[in-house]
């Protein structure tokens, strides 16, 4: 379960404060499937790397399976983040250089997994988001889609226990954006992994449980 | 890790190759230098043990070829106290075969008092010594013999007379390896000097130790002649290469120091490029730790690639010097190979400290939203 209290989020842009979040408060039980929406500036991405434990609040805190991510030190982020959280993003970010395999094997290179087990593994996510057949490509050799689904093969590697997924249909047809929603919901319904989407796409909030709305900063409803 | 190492390292080929060019150009330098001034001065102090005698003798102010002496100041000197036995030299440089280049250089020995004097540093190892008997026949020393291919019996050109090779001899030292050695009557007649001249006279002294002494006192006896002990000969030698030694670190130490600026910028740009890259790593899980072992690998992969191929680039300017200079003893050894490995590879390392910390160091939330 992940819970966040009062959390607040300003920074400075050259002179101005931005109060990204100004005091949350929310709950998002295991095994949901949750939509985040608002317009842009609302803080939505940055409420999913306070959530995702990428960045630390300004003041109130996110209780991430009990643990305070306010009051821990980088190390026991890193150690969630490599563990129980999988990121997708709108811009996909994979690795030019590497293949998709290599792209989706990137979370484990800092454990001890063996090579073998690795491969097999991401072999199978692969195979499993469609993409077996295109395993040795360059991401400028796939299609946005393909390039979403390799991203999600790679937040799945070290399965994790939330996926938090940036608009992850922002660049991508929308046809291939019910496909990776679909395949989303699918992970959320045979795996039990809890699924947290930002987006301000109408039909994807439809397809969610629950959906939070954000505007400057606060839940709106 | 490593195929994200050598794929980084690779995904610039040309600023890569720039890099490894400026590291490896150091390495060689390092490696040429080093290995040329350990050869110089192997040959150096093999030259003071065993051309100079003792004590070495020549005109004040003059040296080998220049140097006018004559049968009777050898007399004088015989009879100084402290010395036990003197051997005159005639030096004679054919320069229409070039300046140090194989075959210009011969000895005109006395062959008696030579068998004498140096039948402890010598060994003839074909064919036999020179003889007082012998006018236009020549020994040959061993490096030169290899140079020119020459064998026992065969004829060679010098100065426009022909001598024949009776003996390949060998003192074990490049330099005096290299040179004919002929019967002193027939040098005086081809130099075209005075049957009592010779160019340099060497003593062996009574009792070690006292090569100082003697030295002096023929310089003070003996007029028109200067006198060198082997020590005094050899500190100042010993000066000389010292300064060579002292220039070989300052010229290495700027190599290291293009070297490492060299890597440092090439890194730093990487990173700079592949903010957002670092950002991914570190949203999947990556630790500080991870991300800065991932950057120094890399600065530790140049320095590897830098140290091979600059380590290859000093083993051939090594040879082609060699092949130039003949009888240089340029030694490459394993030790100047590992040190020179050693050195690239910590420059690698040190040159990627600060991109590396940079990296690491990045707000990943900042780095995810560079473009």
């Amino acid at each position: 379960m992940i819970e966040a209290i009062d959390l607040k989020k300003y920074y400075r842009m050259g002179t101005v404060l931005v109060k990204a979040l100004n005091g949350i408060n929310m709950k998002i039980e295991d095994g949901e499937f949750l939509s985040i929406m608002g317009p842009s500036g609302s803080g939505k991405s940055t409420l999913l790397n306070m959530l995702g434990a990428l960045d630390k609040p300004t003041s109130g805190t996110v209780f991430f399976d009990g643990i305070d991510l306010a009051r821990v030190d980088e190390s026991v982020l890193y150690q969630l983040r490599r563990k129980k959280v999988g990121f997708v993003f709108q811009s996909f970010n994979l690795i030019s250089t590497l293949n998709a395999i290599e792209n989706v094997l990137i979370p484990l290179v800092p454990t001890n997994t063996p090579k073998e087990k690795g491969y097999r593994r991401a072999k199978e996510l692969l195979e499993t988001v469609g993409l077996g057949g295109r395993m040795r490509h360059k991401p400028s050799e796939m299609s946005g889609g393909e390039q979403q689904r390799v991203a999600m093969a790679r937040a799945l590697i070290n399965d994790p226990k939330i996926i938090l997924a940036d608009e992850p249909t922002g660049n991508v047809d929308s046809k291939t954006g019910e496909e990776i929603i679909k395949l989303l919901r699918d992970l959320n319904e045979n795996m039990g992994t809890t699924l947290v989407i930002v987006t301000h796409d109408p039909e994807i909030v439809e397809s969610t449980e629950r959906t939070i709305r954000l505007r400057d900063g606060i839940v709106v409803e | 890790m490593l195929e994200i190492v050598m794929n980084n390292v690779m995904r610039r080929k040309a600023r890569t190759f720039l890099t490894l060019l400026g590291i490896s150009l150091g390495v060689a330098v390092i490696v040429t230098l080093v290995s040329l001034s350990v050869g110089l001065k192997s040959n150096a102090l093999d030259m003071m043990g065993k051309v100079a005698g003792d004590v070495t003798i020549m005109e004040e102010g003059q040296m080998y070829t220049m140097s006018n002496l004559s049968e009777d100041s050898m007399r004088k000197i015989q009879n100084i106290n402290g010395v036990k036995m003197v051997a005159p030299t005639v030096m004679l440089m054919d320069l229409s075969k070039g300046f140090n280049t194989p075959g210009a250089e011969m000895r005109g020995v006395d062959p008696d008092m030579e068998q004498r004097f140096s039948s402890s540093s010598w060994d003839v190892i074909d064919g036999r010594p020179l003889r007082g008997s012998d006018s236009y026949n020549a020994m040959v020393g061993t490096v030169l013999a290899d140079q020119l291919n020459l064998n026992v019996g065969d004829t060679v050109e010098y100065m426009g007379t022909d001598f024949k090779i009776v003996g390949i001899l060998t003192f074990g030292n490049t330099l005096l390896d290299q040179a004919y050695y002929i019967n002193i009557r027939t040098a005086r007649e081809i130099a075209g000097r005075p049957p009592d001249y010779i160019s340099m006279i060497r003593v062996k002294v009574t009792k070690p130790g006292t090569e100082e002494e003697v030295a002096k006192r023929i310089n003070l006896t003996v007029p028109n002649v200067e006198a060198w002990s082997s020590a005094a000969m050899s500190e100042q030698v010993g000066d000389f290469l010292s300064i060579i030694e002292q220039v070989t670190w300052a010229i290495s130490a700027v190599a290291a120091i293009v070297g490492g600026v060299g890597i440092a910028n090439t890194m730093l740009m990487s990173v700079i490029e592949r903010t957002k890259e670092i950002g991914v790593f570190k949203a999947v899980g990556w630790s500080n730790a991870d991300v800065m072992k991932t950057i120094l690998m890399e600065g530790l992969f140049l320095g590897f690639l830098g140290g091979v191929i600059g380590i290859l680039l000093g083993v051939v300017a090594v040879f082609v010097v060699k092949d130039q200079i003949p009888g240089f003893a340029g030694e490459i050894t394993l030790l100047l190979i590992t040190e020179a490995m050693a050195f690239a590879m910590s420059l690698g390392v040190i040159g990627g400290i600060y991109p590396a910390y940079r990296a690491a160091n990045l707000n990943p939330v900042v780095a995810l939203k560079t473009e």
